[in-house]
């Protein structure tokens, strides 16, 4: 039942040497991280250094190989793209890449493309570990080089990896390639809400090239991919043409319709405004929320002669049984001018306790704060 | 025996021998189950270590602030209950309202402090007092007052009367907007991206994840200005170093392999993110225990199970989160048994959930595992610390077989701290310097002399504390959170 | 080059990343001014009341002290008051515009952004002056 003492003795004794292995691991894998970082933090403060000419805008830049000439003068000629100098220099200019645009960028990747940076990040495309593969592609993503549009559209389309393949997918619209948009919208099709924000993400930053293929989408089929269209037209602000999203106001998805709603508000779609009235009074209280939201957002209709309407459908919100419903149908009130906290004014005579009474009252207090602190802003920034 | 110490008169009589095999056969119990537990946790830092590694390899900062910025990532409430924390809380808020995340609010919930807090909140942010309509779904103490600021749209603070930390979140649950909240203690310092890293598992799997949680470090030793750690170092009192190695083998190892199993019940009360409306419909934090945090989470996990719902509940090995731990031995030992307390009041309020096939993992080894490793541990391996010198004592063993035993233990035991040190110099190292690697070692192994015991004990004493507390009174005297506040001995399971 | 007015401008850039810090000091000396830099909230703070410049860039999200709040505490003080401030903030972040223009804040500059547009921004700002 006991163990002997003698095999508890070896087994001490193994336990010793195990526990010795593992501090001497643990510091030689110390050493050895912290001269990689010391090379590495040479090697990034090398290229830093060597990098400042690029920024001048107004000089010309030129590139034979890994040699980078400004106005015909050596200035850098990097290492070859492997090795820790390489892994450096690569990571400096994707660094650089996250927050620049417009000129210097197209420098940079021009840089990267002549030097082999590209076509050598290209190499982990294929991989056999999924991981690496994702990495390459959100790498070159980042590098905005249009030579990896081929290879990623390829790997799009073939890989055997769903996140492999989204990958791809988003590092094309990065990239901005128009091409990218049919397979984004395919992905759009993924099981997880993460992946579908990721490439809403990259749709919503193409902008314009997005918008015709979006507003197409929003009669997909599948619902999912309809909201999120929806979603994202929102989020760029601007459709093609309003009537899908008119239509899906009267989907039979209550997710759909309220995406529809928020769409129309956040799109300024005005002329849509008594589809609008109409949802109002959905049966799902979150689509009412929305639409109270895109009426706040769209603002009275003045000249459309339809203020009237307006108002009363802000009322109804106002005394809705929902109390978030009430609250954005008092705050749409409270910034809309005199007529809009005339109606909050009439539910404040209400019954003291009642619902709408409460919402008016909260909704007036925040709208007196808020514009108390604008004009303290204001006259503190006006010079004494 | 020859090492024996005593020769007592009835020593080789039959009633003699059958004493002297309980005894060896209860000693050799207590070793095999102390070396169970710690293969456990060595097995635990294992697969913790793949884990980390995996995690770390697909992380992506950049990426990830540009992706939070979208509008399309679910808001969170920042739920912070604050009690007598006025000389720290208008940095704490300033810093939680500054966290890098599309959209966001904090609710601070003054659970009637008796100091300045509020009135330092009103004077810093400049608030004043809002009519504000909102649903009660969970129930807490009378809400006196609600504050909102011109300046700061994304504050909110919340006067209530005291009732403790568990009623306090309640109230900051119905004054919150968003769909999820996260709680933070007030005097816990965030990492700026830690609401970025949190969330994305919940969009990121397709299963539900209700709850997630991270990675908490003791922020003593380092330098922390204005609710930010600037930088990380150790502190140099030892009760402050053992506790680091301390969450390093928690967090790094534990919950990070608890995750992975998908056999999480702990998720801490000092930072955690909730999925409101789950919250809600299982009633939000009990008031009744200690351990509301554990609770809510074993509730939870109950509620989707019954309903037959899949979730998982995931840790991310990210930092998240810096706490000062206590610096006496006094505070350090209330806590312990305070935590134990909690944990025992959990699995006796669900202990429906023992080995039932219904609660799926959580039931045939989530709560098991609490049971008989975490919860009935202290008092195992303490009785072996005090059985295996007696029977040495006694001559019922030799006693270098006695030393054998206790060595293999502990070299077990230092084995396990070393690794956990090892898992964070392979994945996050934190202390940059090779002095700090050389004391975070020493204090791995120093732990397994004294430290470690000294824990046990103070949660035998909570073990001691809850079985009577419970028994005789029915009621017991809360430290938890404010002042003491006798819960009402009808709501106890 | 533009042509010079009779001292240089003097700007103050304050961001926490070294990379961006570096390449808006560079972009703006390369503008015709004098550039100050500081990494964090409070030393730009610091740095702006020393050199009492004639435009300050803050990005937004910094350590210590946000944007927001180093521009509240510029306007506060009656010395500094005057002193045009341009923010740097991400893409997407329309609150983060509005809060900026409501802090009294001149103008804007989303990242990612184009040298070229930041020297154009600045010399806008400046000549208002």
């Amino acid at each position: 039942m006991v163990p002997s003492l003698l095999s508890l003795e070896h087994v001490l004794e193994g336990l010793e040497i195990a526990l010795f292995v593992l501090l001497l691991g643990m510091f030689a894998m110390r050493s050895l991280r912290v001269r990689r970082a010391e090379i590495a933090a040479r090697a990034r403060d090398w290229m830093v250094e060597k990098m400042l000419p690029l920024f001048d805008g107004d000089a010309e830049q030129r590139c034979e190989g890994r040699k980078v000439f400004i106005n015909d003068q050596l200035v850098v000629e990097l290492p070859p793209p492997r090795g820790l100098w390489g892994d450096a220099i690569r990571e400096v200019f994707a660094d650089h890449l996250v927050f620049i645009t417009g000129d210097l960028r197209n420098r940079f990747v021009n840089v990267l493309e002549e030097a082999g940076y590209i076509s050598a990040v290209m190499r982990g495309l294929k991989s056999r570990n999924v991981e690496t593969r994702i990495k390459t592609c959100m790498l070159l993503g980042a590098m905005h080089s249009r030579l990896a549009v081929p290879a990623l559209i390829e790997v799009f389309g073939d890989d055997p990896d769903p996140f492999v393949r989204i990958g791809a997918a988003e590092a094309l619209g990065a990239i901005g390639s128009e091409v990218a948009v049919a397979p984004l919208l395919a992905a759009l099709r993924n099981p997880t809400r993460w992946q579908q924000v990721r490439v809403a993400e990259v749709l919503s930053h193409m902008g314009m090239t997005a918008v015709s293929a979006l507003t197409e989408a929003v009669e997909d089929p599948d619902i999912r991919i309809a909201a999120l269209a929806l979603d994202i037209l929102a989020d760029i602000g601007w459709m093609s043409d309003f009537a899908p999203a008119e239509r899906a106001l009267k989907h039979e998805s209550p997710e759909v319709r309220a995406r529809a709603a928020a769409a129309l508000g956040r799109g300024g779609a005005m002329n849509s405004i008594t589809a609008l009235f109409a949802a109002a009074t959905d049966a799902a209280w979150f689509v009412r929320v929305r639409v109270m939201k895109a009426l706040h957002a769209l603002g009275a209709p003045a000249h459309l002669g339809l203020n009237e309407r307006y108002f009363a459908v802000l009322d109804a919100g106002l005394h809705d049984d929902v109390w978030w419903v009430r609250r954005h149908a008092a705050e749409a009130l409270a910034d809309n001018g005199e007529p809009g906290r005339a109606v909050l004014g009439r539910a404040m005579i209400e019954r003291v306790g009642s619902a709408a009474r409460r919402a008016a009252v909260s909704a007036l207090q925040r709208h007196v704060l808020l514009s108390a602190s604008r004009l303290a802003g204001a006259a503190i920034s006006s010079p004494a | 025996m020859i090492f024996a110490l005593f020769r007592l008169p009835w020593y080789g009589s039959p009633a003699w021998n059958f004493a002297r095999e309980i005894v060896l056969g209860y000693n050799a119990l207590v070793f095999f189950y102390v070396i169970f537990v710690d293969l456990t946790y060595l097995a635990f830092t294992f697969i913790a270590l793949i884990e980390v590694r995996r995690y770390l390899r697909t992380r992506d900062k950049e990426r990830l602030e540009q992706i939070f910025r979208s509008r399309l990532v679910p808001p969170i409430s920042i739920l912070c209950p604050a009690y007598n924390e006025g000389a720290t809380i208008v940095d704490s808020v300033r810093s939680l309202l500054r966290l890098k995340y599309s959209q966001h609010e904090v609710v601070v919930v003054n659970d009637g402090s008796k100091d300045n807090t509020l009135a330092s909140l009103i004077e810093a942010f400049r608030m004043e007092k809002l009519e504000f309509e909102y649903e009660t779904t969970v129930p807490s103490k009378p809400v006196r007052a609600l504050y909102a600021s011109p300046g700061y749209p994304k504050l909110i603070v919340v006067d209530k009367e005291n009732g403790g930390k568990a009623d306090a979140l309640n109230a900051g649950i119905n004054a919150s907007r968003y769909p999820l909240f996260c709680t933070v203690d007030a005097d816990a310092i965030l990492e700026e991206d830690a609401l970025l890293h949190v969330v994305r598992p919940m969009l990121d799997r397709p299963t539900f994840v209700p709850i997630t949680g991270g990675i908490i470090r003791a922020a003593n030793g380092c330098r922390v200005v204005k609710g930010r750690v600037e930088a990380v170092g150790l502190p140099r009192k030892p009760i402050e170093l053992f506790q680091i190695v301390e969450y390093m083998r928690a967090f790094l190892c534990g919950r990070t392999a608890q995750s992975a199993l998908n056999v999480m019940l702990i998720v801490s009360g000092a930072f955690g993110l909730f999925h409101k409306a789950t919250a809600k419909t299982v009633g939000g934090y009990s008031s009744d225990t200690v351990g509301e945090d554990k609770e809510l989470v074993v509730k939870i996990v109950r509620y989707l199970k019954e309903n037959k719902r899949e979730y998982e509940i995931l840790f991310v090995p990210q930092t998240v989160c810096w706490t000062e731990v206590p610096a006496s031995w006094q505070t350090l030992g209330r806590q312990r048994n305070r935590w134990h307390r909690g944990m025992f009041e959990v699995l006796y309020k669900h202990r429906a959930m023992f080995f039932n096939r219904a609660y799926g993992r959580a039931g045939i080894i989530g709560m098991p595992y609490f049971l008989l490793i975490e919860a009935l541990g202290p008092l195992v391996e303490l009785s072996g610390y005090i059985l295996l010198p007696l029977a040495a004592l006694l001559g019922l063993l030799a006693p270098i077989n006695a030393i054998v035993y206790t060595l293999c233990a502990v070299v077990l035991g230092i084995i396990l701290s070393v690794s956990a040190v090892l898992l964070e110099e392979a994945s996050f190292h934190r202390y940059p310097r090779w002095r700090e690697l050389a004391l975070l070692n020493l204090i791995a192994v120093v732990e397994n002399f004294g430290y470690r015991q000294l824990t046990l004990w103070w949660r035998l004493r909570g073990t001691w504390d809850y079985l009577r507390g419970n028994k005789q009174w029915g009621a017991q005297v809360r430290q938890g959170f404010g002042t003491p506040v006798v819960a009402p001995a009808a709501k106890t399971g | 080059m533009p042509d010079k007015p009779r001292a240089k401008p003097r700007v103050v850039v304050a961001d926490d990343d070294n990379d961006i810090r570096r390449l808006v000091q560079i972009t703006v000396a390369n503008a015709g001014c004098d550039v100050t830099s500081a990494p964090d909230g409070e030393s730009a703070l610091q740095a702006v009341r020393e050199v009492m410049p004639d435009l300050v860039i803050l990005d937004v999200l910094m350590p210590r002290m946000d944007g927001w709040e180093v521009a509240k505490e510029l306007k506060r003080d009656p010395k500094t008051a005057g002193i045009p401030i341009m923010f740097l903030t991400s893409k997407g972040q329309e609150n983060d515009v509005l809060e900026g223009f409501e802090v009294g804040g001149a103008d804007y500059v989303v990242k990612p952004f184009s040298p070229r547009e930041l020297q154009a921004r600045v010399r806008s700002v400046l000549a208002k002056r």
